[in-house]
């Protein structure tokens, strides 16, 4: 479950700390931070991606040939 | 924790090995990989999509995956009251401060933008909620909405595993 005594806590120290100037910033870059945010999560998707790849050949490295074959990849 | 959940998307050329990332300004909990928790409303969407809006494509795909994630990384606001309300409270605070800054209720994108340029719930891997409802063609009793149709959105690319094709559908 959900910590929600820290996460009231956080919500509320940003919202209680956003100054006019932090708003106005914020309105102002929030668009050029979209592009920022899709790279990195796109960049993240990719690497797991491959870590799942990576993970599945581990897998069948592992296999017997008997157990390969059962997986009709002998 | 663990739930097994469904991803739809438009036929490709290569069979897709991970989900597409959700962007837009339209998307009910901001960019992310979007699941359906039950298989029926994976295809009911797909149909949506693909069939009455009439897109070039006459198909879709289903995917299932795995999603892996510890409980305090997950918002629950389907099945848990507590999740539920507190979820409320911190949307309805932010948009009275916004409204208080800028003269007019933010939009959905403005209310996601914020969460993710501030990050105060950096812990949240992964949100569970309910879509609207939509046509009812999943409902046994005519009218009565008695089914949640579940949507899980997930912002770390991390939980997601297993990622597999499991049906093309083509609408005739």
């Amino acid at each position: 479950m959900a910590d929600w005594g820290l996460l009231n806590k956080q919500f509320d120290e940003v919202l209680n700390n956003f100054s006019d100037k932090d708003w106005n910033n914020w309105a102002l870059n929030r668009i050029k931070n979209k592009e920022t945010r899709r790279q990195v999560m796109l960049r993240k998707a990719t690497i797991q991606q491959s870590k799942i790849a990576s993970d599945e050949v581990n897998v069948l490295d592992n296999c017997s040939s008997v157990e390969l074959d059962k997986m009709g990849l002998k | 924790m663990e739930l097994e959940v469904y991803h739809t998307q438009e036929v490709r050329d290569v069979i897709l090995k991970f989900p597409c990332l959700a962007e837009g300004s339209d998307h009910w909990l901001g960019d992310g990989f979007y699941f359906w928790q039950d298989f029926e409303f994976s295809e009911v969407w797909g149909f949506q999509q693909k069939y009455f809006k009439k897109n070039e494509s006459s198909q879709f795909c289903i995917f299932k995956s795995k999603l892996t994630f510890k409980q305090e990384e997950f918002i629950d606001t389907v099945f848990n009251e507590y999740d539920y309300y507190n979820y409320v409270n911190n949307i309805e605070k932010f948009a009275k401060i916004f409204q208080g800054k800028f003269g007019k209720k933010p939009t959905l994108e403005e209310f996601n933008d914020f969460i993710a340029d501030t990050n105060p719930w950096e812990n949240i891997k992964v949100i569970r909620f309910q879509d609207i409802a939509g046509s009812g063609s999943t409902l046994e009793v005519k009218g009565f909405f008695y089914k949640k149709r579940i949507q899980i959105r997930v912002n770390d690319p991390d939980v997601i595993s297993n990622f597999e094709f499991i049906k093309n559908i083509v609408c005739k």
